[in-house]
């Protein structure tokens, strides 16, 4: 059969046996009239020419004859083949509709397995696949200085300018090199804004082939501009937020300060909307963000001019043509070494490191990637092999049907087909039902990416991804559809039709390996789904101090100022904002408690010489405790500050930063700390913290004064956390810390109605300050436990779900297997077997199946423990409260599925079973 | 041949050949005769015509073809008409009515005006 069907599949229509017939008929003809004339007493040449005559043309009638039988029965084929098939469609629709719990099951299933995986693998497209959108992107690479310090630790860092004009006028390989130094500057437009900018030499724009979608990009001539009069090109972000996407915004100048300089910048171009800023590492390693205002470029002046030996600026260049990756390492590593000898003294042990700038996205985030597409990828196994488990149930259950039809006489080959007709429907059902499920996946695995993460906005849906999932269901339904009918045609007919029912046990083997298997992988996504939750609900869940309807405002002060200036500037704000309606209490802190830019200070005790405790460090106002919800366990805290109480005398103190004096100027009642718990307990191990003096850093000595309860302050992946103990803390007065300040603001509803109001307030307070960002306390936490929030929340989804397929897929068997055996239980019920009985086999079956199930994925995830691992916050990847709790999920999944068909087996009635076929 | 020979309008051999299967399965001469016969030989058919017509009419999913024995015991190829093909045929035979009266009626009308 399958060789008759490959061979009208190959040639069907071949032309010289369709001639010969088609001459077989016409010598039919000619022989018969001829026999007729000849009858009615014609001559027989006569009657031969005239059976020739009468017929016309012979050839043209064969030609014509041909080509119509020709294309009549291709067409004849087509339809009879289209027929079937629409024959094989209908049928297996309704097979299908019949059968409403397989198919919802099978197709939810499938639209689980390729929906998560559409969703999550279009996100990594987005994320680290898709190629930069510069054009040659494949050329583009970004360099850093790496550092070998003596003690062969290396350090990765950016360059000096001095570097950047060495290694930019020595090498051939790379060309439009062009470094970015980020800089924040206050922007008079409307009202004074905080901007975050880059300034770049105008060779960035040819570097990526970005053209300004208003006005230009910087040219040669911007390079030489003063710095005080810059020209600046804005993103098209800041350009509608900021200045209400102004189409006369070319060539306007705003008033700017800048490190406390004043100057000007003149716009000269608005870039388009899809820009997207070139990424990179900055200072501390981590990725640049996609957050940037403007661009613009100056000269520089001349001592940044012979500055070397590395420094803060991210650099990238082209590699020219003809040139390779391997060419332009190998000849900045001659650089280093040239530049080494020239500076000893600035540039011994700094080499040049050269990397594709695809590379650098996918190192910075390719991993938090991996992780998302290896859950989903256990999730579309396990989805395939429930799907397959459901198929062979209902083959099996369908093998009596099969076999009425092969005793039909229909062919093998037909009811194969018919099968994979089902299979196919249900992966087309299946696939689009998954990718409406990823357009409503996206977006939540969107907002749940960290803010830092490029290309979020530029999700769609990975076509490639979708084919490839679909591709995979067809093929496991495909498998999985088409064995039980091959199995089921290939045996004796009747023979099959007496046996249908009693053979369905036994070849139940390859069954309970697809749900064991599908338990096995659950397991491991629950496993690591519960750790990864333990992980993030331990980091967010103890804060130590209050979040709700808090607000941060952030705010610029003039550099300019002088220490007391700038105290009575925040004294005027607190003032102004504290008056506002609706506002419950407002504090002041160099930084919120929870804050990205936290900084860290040594603390020393004058009193015990070498002790030196990394901790970290705020300056705050009186109230900051109370309203914050920061309990002091001891002492007092710390005291309220007034600029105006201050002695003339002393009023005229100026520190730009906290150096030697920091402090010395202040009344001895404000030379004070409040220490943490953990603090206290390890600077003063022996006695009581409260009363003794501490240093930070080139600090005055300052008198412990309170002990406040510990606060969970760093996000868990700031970098602080690896050179310090985050429960150090300590908090000194906002007068000894007054250049940088945020205001936390509680409301009495959403803080968010809030901001014009609160804007109004602090201009009101000075008008020159500038809000540089509002955000929620909610938020900043938000912010910060981004990685640990996406692994938990994705993982956790996907871990729930699969423990529904696998259940599903238990379920299925425990359940076919019960019907399987119908006349068994019924034999054993006439026999006097109790229901209790009958109940504990399904259910010692569901626990077999279940527990081998467990223990393969537990050993799996005890496998995968190392890459847990460097996913878990403080949490080792062998926890057993996490393998208590799954094998608790698992057990339950297995008395879940168990339940129904358990009851099914005690409601057989056995004089019905007996009369069963 | 009596009076003059007419050409076969086009189309119209389809329905001949359908009326001619309509009383059961022939093969390609048999049709070509019960043409001849039928219009007592009026109509003009060159015989070899009718194959691609049968084909045609094959092709079409109207008749079917199969091969089998003659009264002489040659192999010869048998059309039949299918359920299509009969349905085809009233339907044809009811348009050539409506068709060749309304042609009658125009023509006898036209004669007394004119």
């Amino acid at each position: 059969m399958p060789l008759r069907f490959f061979r009208t599949f190959v040639n069907p229509f071949r032309r010289d046996s369709l001639e010969r017939e088609v001459e077989e008929e016409f010598s039919f003809h000619l022989e018969q009239k001829k026999r007729d004339l000849i009858d009615a007493g014609v001559d027989p040449s006569e009657a031969r020419r005239r059976a020739h005559a009468d017929f016309g043309p012979e050839g043209r009638w064969r030609r014509e004859s041909v080509k119509t039988r020709q294309t009549g029965r291709k067409r004849g084929r087509r339809i009879e083949w289209r027929n079937s098939w629409m024959q094989d469609l209908r049928h297996a629709i309704r097979g299908l509709a019949r059968n409403p719990t397989l198919t919802v099951a099978a197709v939810s299933a499938l639209a689980l397995g390729i929906g998560a995986n559409t969703a999550i693998y279009s996100v990594a497209h987005a994320v680290i696949f898709r190629p930069l959108p510069y054009p040659e992107p494949d050329r583009l690479v970004a360099i850093w200085l790496r550092e070998r310090g003596d003690d062969g630790e290396t350090a990765h860092g950016g360059f000096a300018y001095g570097d950047f004009v060495d290694y930019r006028d020595r090498s051939s390989t790379l060309v439009d090199m062009a470094f970015m130094s980020f800089f924040a500057a206050d922007f008079h437009g409307e009202r004074p804004v905080r901007v975050i900018g880059y300034t770049v030499p105008a060779s960035y724009f040819d570097l990526l082939g970005v053209r300004a979608a208003l006005g230009r990009t910087l040219i040669e001539e911007d390079d030489d501009r003063p710095e005080s009069d810059r020209s600046v090109v804005l993103t098209h972000a800041f350009w509608t937020s900021h200045l209400g996407g102004d189409p006369e915004v070319v060539g306007r100048t705003f008033r700017t300060t800048t490190q406390g300089r004043s100057g000007f910048f003149t716009v000269v171009g608005v870039l388009p909307e899809d820009f997207e800023q070139a990424p990179g590492l900055n200072s501390q390693g981590g990725l640049i963000s996609g957050i940037v205002d403007l661009f613009t470029s100056a000269r520089t002046d001349p001592v940044t001019r012979t500055r070397r030996g590395g420094g803060g600026w991210s650099v990238y260049a082209r590699i020219a043509e003809g040139r390779s990756l391997e060419e332009a390492r190998t000849e900045m590593g001659s650089i280093s070494a040239g530049l080494a000898e020239a500076y000893p003294e600035q540039d011994r042990g700094l080499e040049a490191v050269v990397m594709p700038l695809h590379a650098l996205r996918r190192q910075a985030f390719g991993r938090e990637m991996a992780l998302l597409m290896g859950a989903s990828g256990l999730l579309l196994l396990i989805a395939c092999a429930d799907v397959g488990s459901l198929l062979l149930i209902s083959g099996n259950g369908r093998r009596r049907e099969m076999s009425v039809r092969a005793a039909l006489g229909s062919g093998r080959w037909r009811l194969i087909r018919l099968l994979m007709t089902e299979a196919f429907v249900l992966a087309v059902v299946g696939a689009t039902a998954g990718v409406l499920l990823a357009r409503w996946l996206q977006p939540a695995v969107v907002s749940l990416l960290p803010w830092y993460m490029p290309g979020a906005n530029r999700v769609e849906i990975d076509v490639g991804v979708l084919v490839f999932a679909t591709v995979l269901s067809l093929c496991t339904l495909l498998l999985f559809a088409v064995l039980p009918a091959v199995r089921a045609t290939r045996l004796d007919v009747s023979r099959e039709l007496k046996m249908a029912e009693q053979s369905t046990t036994g070849r139940s083997g390859l069954l309970s390996s697809l749900v064991v298997l599908q338990v096995s992988l659950a397991t491991v996504l629950l496993l690591s789904g519960v750790l990864f939750a333990k992980s993030f609900m331990r980091l967010a869940g103890e804060k130590g101090f209050t979040d709700e309807r808090m607000l941060i405002v952030r705010i610029a002060q003039r550099t300019e100022s002088t220490d007391f200036d700038r105290l009575r500037v925040w004294d005027a704000v607190l003032r102004e904002t504290r008056m506002l309606p609706g506002v419950v209490s407002v504090s002041l802190a160099s930084h919120a408690p929870i804050q990205n830019s936290a900084e860290s200070f040594l603390l020393r005790v004058p009193d015990r010489p070498g002790l030196e405790i990394r901790t970290l460090g705020w300056g705050v106002s009186q109230n900051y405790f109370d309203a914050l919800g920061i309990p002091l366990v001891r002492g007092v805290g710390i005291p309220r500050w007034d600029s105006d109480a201050l002695p003339v005398a002393r009023r005229g103190a100026v520190g730009p930063s906290w150096n030697e004096d920091w402090g010395a100027f202040l009344p001895e009642t404000h030379r004070v700390a409040v220490v943490s718990e953990s603090l206290a307990r390890t600077a003063f191990p022996d006695r009581a913290a409260v009363g003794q003096l501490i240093r930070l850093g080139n600090s005055p000595p300052l008198r412990v004064v309170g002990i406040a309860r510990d606060l969970h302050s760093l996000g868990p992946d700031h970098r602080l956390r690896q050179r310090l103990d985050p429960s150090f803390q300590v908090y000194v007065s906002r007068a000894l810390w007054q250049w940088r300040a945020e205001l936390m603001i509680q409301t009495a509803d959403d803080p968010s109605t809030h901001l014009t109001a609160i804007r109004d307030a602090v201009s009101a307070a000075d008008p020159d300050l500038a809000v540089a960002q509002f955000i929620t306390m909610e938020q900043r936490r938000r912010d910060e436990f981004a990685r640990p929030r996406l692994y938990a929340t994705v993982v956790g989804f996907f871990a729930l779900i699969s423990v529904a397929l696998a259940t599903v897929g238990l379920y299925g068997v425990l359940a076919s297997s019960v019907q399987g055996r119908t006349r068994e239980i019924g034999l054993r019920m006439a026999l006097g077997a109790r229901r209790e009985q009958l109940r504990r086999d399904v259910l010692r079956r569901s626990l077999v199946l279940s527990t081998l199930g467990l223990a393969i994925g537990a050993v799996g995830a005890l496998a995968l423990s190392r890459v847990l691992d460097a996913f878990l916050y403080d949490l080792p990847p062998v926890d057993p409260i996490a393998y208590l709790l799954t094998s608790a999920g698992i057990l339950l999944v297995a008395g879940l599925a168990c339940y129904l068909p358990a009851r099914r087996a005690t409601q057989i009635d056995p004089l019905m079973a007996l009369r069963h076929e | 041949m009596a009076g003059s020979s007419l050409h076969l309008v086009r189309g119209t051999l389809d329905v001949l050949v359908l009326k001619a299967l309509s009383e059961g399965a022939r093969h390609g001469y048999a049709v070509s005769q019960w043409i001849k016969g039928a219009t007592s030989e009026v109509l003009l058919v060159e015989e070899g015509s009718l194959y691609p017509a049968l084909h045609r009419l094959e092709g079409k999913g109207l008749i079917d073809a199969t091969w089998g024995i003659s009264d002489t015991g040659r192999r010869a190829r048998f059309y039949d008409l299918t359920a299509d093909g009969q349905k085809r045929l009233s339907h044809e035979v009811e348009t050539w009515r409506r068709y060749s009266t309304a042609i009658d009626q125009a023509l006898s009308t036209s004669g007394q005006e004119g």
